[in-house]
């Protein structure tokens, strides 16, 4: 079967066609054979990996590679390790992990608001540092360096490190995964991918026992392997007054969140009329690869594979967006808002998301721009690449010849600013223009007179001086063109 | 299409269906008419609108302006230019029923009248700025004041 072979370091792309049924030790061997010069140093073996992170792994050294989940046109990533390859992941067969979908290369990063998960790792970082020894640099700042760009990966095993300015979210990253034991990772992203769009919508987090507005939530350590349940609690800030307990607790909203198998269903309602229960199913295999890939790449953009993978995760993001705004989130603010008595979000507010989109749509790039500094919201909705394209499309250019990734809002941005330049230069030339000729050229005071003096430029161009039939200045740029003003031919005029 | 055949002779009465608002009050509808609606039509397509058809997300007041659109674009022999002239009219609401317009168009699949009410928003929106948006639909703004200087900046020549 064919296998493609990208080493971590360098990103170069093998093509391997390995016999059928091949063992991971011969794909390493066949590896080996094929690499380019120098050849890996001795004690060191070739480390394999689906997911640029955990190493593929066969509990039997004899098994083939379609029993770890490997297909034919399946990319696998390879690096040179140094001798001892003790990776703590416990993490076996590649193919049956549901966490990063194979063959996606980087992604755009998008503005989902997880601190809550970066502030939660630190500790657990600190920790993993001290065991390993590692001897990458640990920043300080774990999202968001200017740093990042291009990839690499840091194994705290003391695995070659092939880049350590990625070291931190893919570490992070890793470690959380090994906290959590494969599974508990992907059920953390998504809930807490789904506080995300609450908070985005208004809500605060309370904390369920004092009923006061709490920063995060203490998500349990333990995360049992299939089904969980787990409840957390909102508020609206008008209701939580930061610091005083009350004693009757104002009216709340409540999410449950069940796992069953690889979907989550999420159920929201109000704590205490326990009415008007709204629920939407998520399923984990879909959503929780790119949520991971998204955070882990926070701040760069990476675009190796072109545009379709990162504007295909933009879209993926965008749908558990709808989902749990408009299943959850929106529905949810209006029956608070409604039971408390509070004024009810704005009408456009209260729209689905598709059809805000519909109004957005049908106005022009600048209206869209401003329309994006109303609200968050607004601003992740207006921030929408295919939709610049569509603009730019529109108002400049109805042909697009290039496939690669390109930034449509800012592509669209220099066009008007393009236009504008050209514009206020033409309008500049034109003033100058607009002046009559006559001034310059004049040799008569009364321009209008055909002049009586013979000579000069009268001779080349006997209408000049003499306004043109329908007195546009415009006429006269084509009149003059060609003549030197100002000639002084011998003082004719004296 | 409906399989039901409509009037051939203009002594025929015209098929009706009946639609129930959220609180319970009926309106009668030409077949025709109703034949805007996706929905609608699917419905008497599959023989279910024999019965009053219940519409749990649409206000009575609503759905009256709804059957009187859907009956007006229904009409033969209606001039573009007056229609268009009518159809500015419809929409000259205030805000709430407006939005109320376009959340019924899209549960009963209007296009012509969910396109209108749609463009009618989006034209509230041109050439306004940020602020003046924020007052027309009353959005409260999510960013903190450091966040709006930036967008701003980012933004400044859609302000020039």
């Amino acid at each position: 079967m064919k296998l493609r072979l990208r080493s971590l370091e360098s990103k170069e792309t093998l093509k391997l066609d390995v016999p059928d049924p091949c063992s991971l030790p011969q794909l390493r061997q066949i590896l080996a054979d094929r690499l380019p010069p120098p050849p890996p140093p001795p004690g060191s073996s070739l480390r394999l990996s689906l997911n640029r992170t955990d190493e593929l792994r066969s509990p039997d050294p004899a098994g083939s590679l379609q029993s770890l989940g490997l297909a034919s046109g399946d990319l696998v990533y390879y690096s040179v390790s140094r001798g001892d390859d003790n990776s703590s992941n416990p993490n076996f067969s590649a193919g049956a992990s549901s966490q990063v979908s194979r063959g996606h290369a980087d992604m755009d990063p998008e503005g989902l608001p997880d601190s809550e998960m970066i502030d939660s790792v630190p500790e657990d970082d600190a920790r993993e540092v001290d065991a390993s020894g590692s001897a990458e640099e640990r920043g300080n700042s774990v999202s968001g360096s200017d740093d990042f760009e291009g990839e690499g990966f840091v194994a705290g095993d003391g695995s070659v490190v092939v880049r350590s300015r990625f070291s931190e979210p893919y570490f992070l990253r890793r470690v959380l995964r090994e906290e959590l034991d494969g599974d508990g990772g992907d059920h953390r992203l998504l809930v807490i991918a789904v506080h995300a769009v609450l908070l985005e919508s208004g809500f605060v987090a309370v904390d369920p026992v004092t009923g006061m507005r709490a920063d995060r939530f203490h998500l349990p350590g333990e995360w049992p392997s299939r089904a969980f349940t787990i409840s957390l609690q909102y508020s609206l800030p008008e209701l939580v007054v930061d610091g005083t307990q009350s004693l009757n607790m104002p009216e709340s909203v409540v999410l449950k969140f069940q796992s069953l198998g690889h979907f989550i269903t999420v159920y929201g309602s109000l704590a205490k009329a326990k009415s008007g229960l709204r629920r939407i199913c998520l399923d984990e295999r879909r959503f929780a690869p790119i949520i991971d890939v998204m955070w882990a790449n926070d701040g760069v953009e990476v675009n190796e594979d072109g545009g379709s993978s990162s504007s295909s995760s933009e879209k993926e993001v965008f749908e558990f967006w709808k989902i749990v705004k408009d299943g959850l989130a929106l529905p949810l603010l209006i029956d608070l808002t409604e039971r408390v008595g509070l004024p009810l979000p704005s009408c456009f507010t209260r729209l689905p998301t598709e059809l805000k989109l519909k109004i957005i749509e049908s106005l022009s790039g600048i209206d869209l721009a401003r329309a994006g500094c109303v609200c968050s919201e607004l601003w992740y909705l207006t921030s929408n690449d295919d939709l610049w394209k569509q603009k730019y499309v529109e108002e400049f250019e109805p042909r697009i010849e290039s496939r690669q990734t390109i930034n449509w809002k800012q592509t669209f941005t220099s066009e008007v600013k393009k236009k504008r330049k050209r514009e206020s230069s033409w309008r500049q030339t034109l003033a100058r223009v607009d002046r009559p000729f006559y001034f310059r050229i004049r040799r008569d005071p009364s321009p209008f007179i055909v002049p009586g003096i013979i000579g000069g430029d009268y001779d080349r161009l006997p209408g000049l001086g003499v306004p043109p039939p329908f007195g546009q200045p415009f006429r006269r740029v084509q009149f003059r063109r060609n003549i030197t003003p100002n000639c002084n031919l011998g003082g004719l005029n004296g | 299409m409906s399989s039901s055949s409509s009037s051939s002779s203009p002594s025929c009465p015209k098929k009706m269906i009946t639609l129930k608002s959220s609180d319970g009050e009926t309106f009668e509808i030409e077949e025709i008419a109703a034949l805007q609606s996706k929905t609608l039509e699917s419905m008497i397509d599959e023989n279910c609108a024999s019965t009053p058809v219940p519409l749990p997300n649409i206000t009575g007041k609503i759905l009256a302006k709804v059957v009187e659109y859907c009956t007006k674009h229904a009409e033969v022999g209606a001039d573009a230019e007056s229609l268009r002239a009518w159809d500015a009219e419809f929409v000259s609401v205030d805000h709430p029923t407006l939005f109320d317009y376009i959340l019924a168009a899209n549960f009963l699949e209007i296009p012509t009248l969910l396109n209108l009410a749609c463009q009618s928003v989006a034209d509230m929106v041109k050439g306004k700025t940020p602020d003046e948006i924020h007052k027309i639909f009353n959005i409260k703004s999510t960013f903190t004041p450091e966040e709006e200087e930036e967008l701003r900046r980012e933004n400044q020549w859609a302000f020039d």
